[in-house]
């Protein structure tokens, strides 16, 4: 690519503790945080793996918080990381581009517990609900207030598309951006446990639930040298579908994908993160020394935010090397599937 | 924040559900006459509300569109809207057989993608009575996989068989015209064939709350721009476009509503509820500069106009900063008068109202105007439709969190 797409940043907010710093060295342990809630589901407890408390305040100021819900301060608190420790800046935004040069993209399933709480207030008194919580019940207010607090002006999106969306949050602002339509882009996702499981009743798997906010700066090469930024690697290609017969799906994602790069590259792939690792339809299209990654295990089933969180463990995982080509798939389970190729650097 | 056109992108099927009809013909006829059609809410109980007023949908029945579709029947109501709305924009388009697939393109080449404020509202509902009644236990696990928004799309996607990307792009009340940008943006550039773009509400307890306790509902009717508006009214519906590249259009002999020239957003990043007019003339802007326009060749503009004492000036501020002195020659109107707001399907409903005056080059006006506002000096085609060429026609649109979309149409030269 003439002007290759670089990412020059990331804020992590896991399981594994508030940062990148503490994030890569329990990822790179291959540390659990899974364990039982305190809570219980039926008399019976499950496992989960929360963002444990944290000092909001300190990180975010006073401002805002009475009425940011539990997802945007996750959000607000990853954003806030990434621009203060790849801006490099004093004050915490970008003197670098001006705010119509920036657009973020926010992949998650929403702020579904502000909206459960805020109907069981309606239906118990719509005359008393809190019309400042009303906000948070809109699908985008996390994206939203992120915006604000960042002063993003570009284009605020949020997308919702099942267990592939911050993965097609980063699609989409690779995209931006190689249309010109931004100068660097903030994308990632950001997920939260729900007090009343709704989830947990619905996960007929039983799989462990996380939670958390991963989130990227990518921007063009140039741009980046520009700026002296960190560069952790480059997007390289993406595809992105929806079919409902899984093995379809992917087989025709790679097939696109392939069409796009040639089979040299996919050739090239040395490890692929995915949140369906034990499908092996997709495995035949590499070669037999592609190792399959996933995080499913460490920081628990991530649903929406999985994406971005295999991008993140990508970026700091030591056993992958400078120049080495890695995939991302994810699928959801009605049918999304997204891929995206990326290089470390 | 702009974007770069390529491939010229048509209309080509239009698809609506809403108080005024649940087709284009009737739609269009309806919103001609202007007939006040909101009455009381009861899609659920609202004994203990203040306002119990709104443009609910009150005679849908799915099995007309989907006879004997059982699984249909059981989905919340905003993805019966939206299926349906799809269904028939799809019909319109001429896409597909008897059968409901596709009969021209590759599947793998058609997305969808929609945009919504609520999403499946009244499942949410379901849950939370279940949940109040018998106990978390006894919440039906389908409910929340109803209730996931993302399902919207995916139902949309798996009943025709539309296996391009698929996104749901909930920006709030300007979702849907989010969403048609997306899709011109993914055509033009060659990324996907053709697709179908729109947006969807379903009325909702916890809007009629929120909405109530914010002061932004009105107690008799919506007045856009007038100087005595009170707010709006609640409503619902879906609208959806099948948009393909020109090139398509003329290959397979398709009838062409209009094009889209010109997209733009942006975010005011300034305050969660709080239009901020600089932001609205900076979407404008964009979509002017990827149309290679200039403001005066816009004969018509279908505005965000909820009817809020907030709204309508901050709009009308942005629209002045754009087009300055030529703003009074400019027609301006706002069907929300007539359907309420309905959310994430507003800006789709009014696309499409806004390409059937391209078509019968005939303006909608804006219905209860009483007098006008100072702060609102436009022409905002008070009461009576007025017949006038259209050539390029504006639609922008507002939302909560600063979302600001504006998307300019053309007739089809």
């Amino acid at each position: 690519m003439e002007n290759p797409i670089v990412i020059t940043g990331m804020g992590v907010v896991s399981s594994y503790g508030v940062g990148n710093d503490v994030y890569s060295k329990l990822y790179n342990e291959n540390f659990s945080t899974i364990k039982k809630s305190s809570n219980t589901f039926n008399n019976e407890s499950f496992l989960e793996a929360p963002v444990e408390s944290f000092n909001v305040e300190e990180i975010l100021g006073k401002k805002g918080l009475r009425v940011n819900d539990r997802i945007t301060i996750l959000l607000s608190v990853s954003l806030e990381l990434l621009y203060k420790n790849f801006m490099k800046t004093s004050n915490g935004s970008s003197n670098v581009y001006k705010s119509e040069e920036q657009s973020i993209l926010i992949g998650t399933s929403g702020p579904i517990q502000s909206i459960l709480d805020f109907d069981l207030q309606a239906y118990k008194d719509p005359l008393f609900v809190q019309p400042g919580f009303f906000p948070n019940i809109v699908y985008c207010s996390t994206a939203s207030y992120g915006a604000i607090r960042k002063s993003i002006k570009g284009g605020c999106i949020t997308l919702i598309n099942g267990d592939t969306s911050s993965l097609d949050a980063v699609i989409m602002g690779f995209e931006y951006l190689r249309n010109n339509s931004s100068k660097i882009i903030i994308c990632g996702g950001v997920e939260e446990l729900l007090n009343i499981h709704l989830k947990q009743n619905d996960n007929k798997s039983e799989k462990p639930l996380g939670e958390g906010a991963f989130v990227f700066f990518l921007e063009t090469l140039a741009d980046a040298k520009k700026r002296n930024a960190s560069i952790f690697g480059e997007v390289l290609e993406y595809s992105t579908l929806f079919c409902p017969d899984l093995q379809l799906g992917a087989t025709k994602n790679l097939s696109y994908l392939k069409n796009k790069v040639g089979q040299e590259m996919l050739d090239s792939v040395k490890y692929i993160f995915t949140n369906k690792p034990d499908s092996s339809y997709f495995k035949n299209d590499f070669t037999k020394n592609v190792k399959i990654k996933t995080i499913e295990d460490k920081i628990g089933f991530l649903g929406p935010l999985s994406g971005a969180a295999h991008l993140a463990s990508l970026i700091v995982d030591k056993e992958i090397l400078s120049g080495d080509i890695s995939l991302i798939l994810n699928q959801d389970k009605n049918g999304n599937c997204t891929s995206l190729l990326i290089k470390k650097y | 924040m702009q974007l770069n056109s390529k491939k010229r992108v048509v209309i080509t099927g239009m698809g609506v559900i809403s108080t005024f009809g649940f087709n284009i013909k009737d739609f269009w006829e309806n919103i001609k006459i202007g007939k006040n059609n909101f009455a009381k809410i009861k899609s659920f109980d609202v004994s203990k509300f203040e306002k119990k007023i709104g443009g609910e949908i009150q005679n849908f029945d799915v099995e007309a569109f989907f006879p004997g579709d059982n699984e249909v029947k059981k989905m919340g109501r905003a993805k019966q809207y939206a299926l349906s709305s799809a269904l028939d924009c799809l019909r319109d388009a001429n896409i597909i057989d008897d059968s409901n697939r596709l009969k021209i393109y590759d599947n793998f080449r058609v997305g969808v993608v929609a945009g919504s404020t609520f999403g499946e509202s009244p499942t949410l509902q379901n849950i939370v009575d279940n949940y109040l009644a018998k106990g978390i236990k006894e919440i039906p696990t389908d409910l929340y996989e109803d209730f996931q928004l993302s399902s919207v799309t995916q139902t949309v996607a798996a009943k025709f068989k539309l296996f391009g990307c698929n996104m749901m792009i909930p920006n709030a009340c300007a979702a849907g015209l989010y969403s048609i940008g997306f899709a011109y943006n993914c055509l033009s550039k060659g990324a996907e064939d053709a697709m179908i773009a729109g947006g969807v509400d379903a009325f909702s307890r916890t809007g009629l709350a929120g909405f109530s306790r914010i002061g932004a509902i009105t107690s008799e009717v919506p007045r856009p721009f007038s100087k005595n508006r009170s707010g709006m009214l609640p409503g619902e519906g879906a609208g959806f476009v099948f948009m393909e590249t020109e090139e398509s259009a003329l290959k397979r002999n398709a009838k062409i509503y209009a094009e889209v020239v010109g997209y733009g957003q942006s975010c005011d990043a300034n305050d969660i509820t709080a239009p901020d007019c600089n932001g609205l003339s900076s979407a404008i802007v964009n979509a002017l500069k990827t149309a290679h326009l200039t403001p005066s060749k816009i004969s018509y503009i279908s505005a965000h106009g909820t009817g809020t004492r907030v709204n309508d000036p901050v709009e009308v501020n942005g629209f002045t900063h754009v087009f300055g002195n030529i703003l009074p020659k400019i027609p301006i109107s706002s069907l929300k008068a007539l359907t309420g707001h309905t959310m994430g399907a507003a800006s789709a409903i009014e696309t499409v109202a806004s390409i059937m005056s391209i078509k019968n080059q005939y303006i909608i006006p804006t219905y209860n105007f009483v007098e006008k506002d100072p702060e609102c000096d436009i022409d905002c085609v008070p009461n009576v439709g007025r017949a006038m060429p259209i050539d390029f026609v504006l639609k922008t649109a507002l939302a909560f969190g600063g979302n600001n979309a504006a998307l300019i149409l053309r007739k089809y030269k």
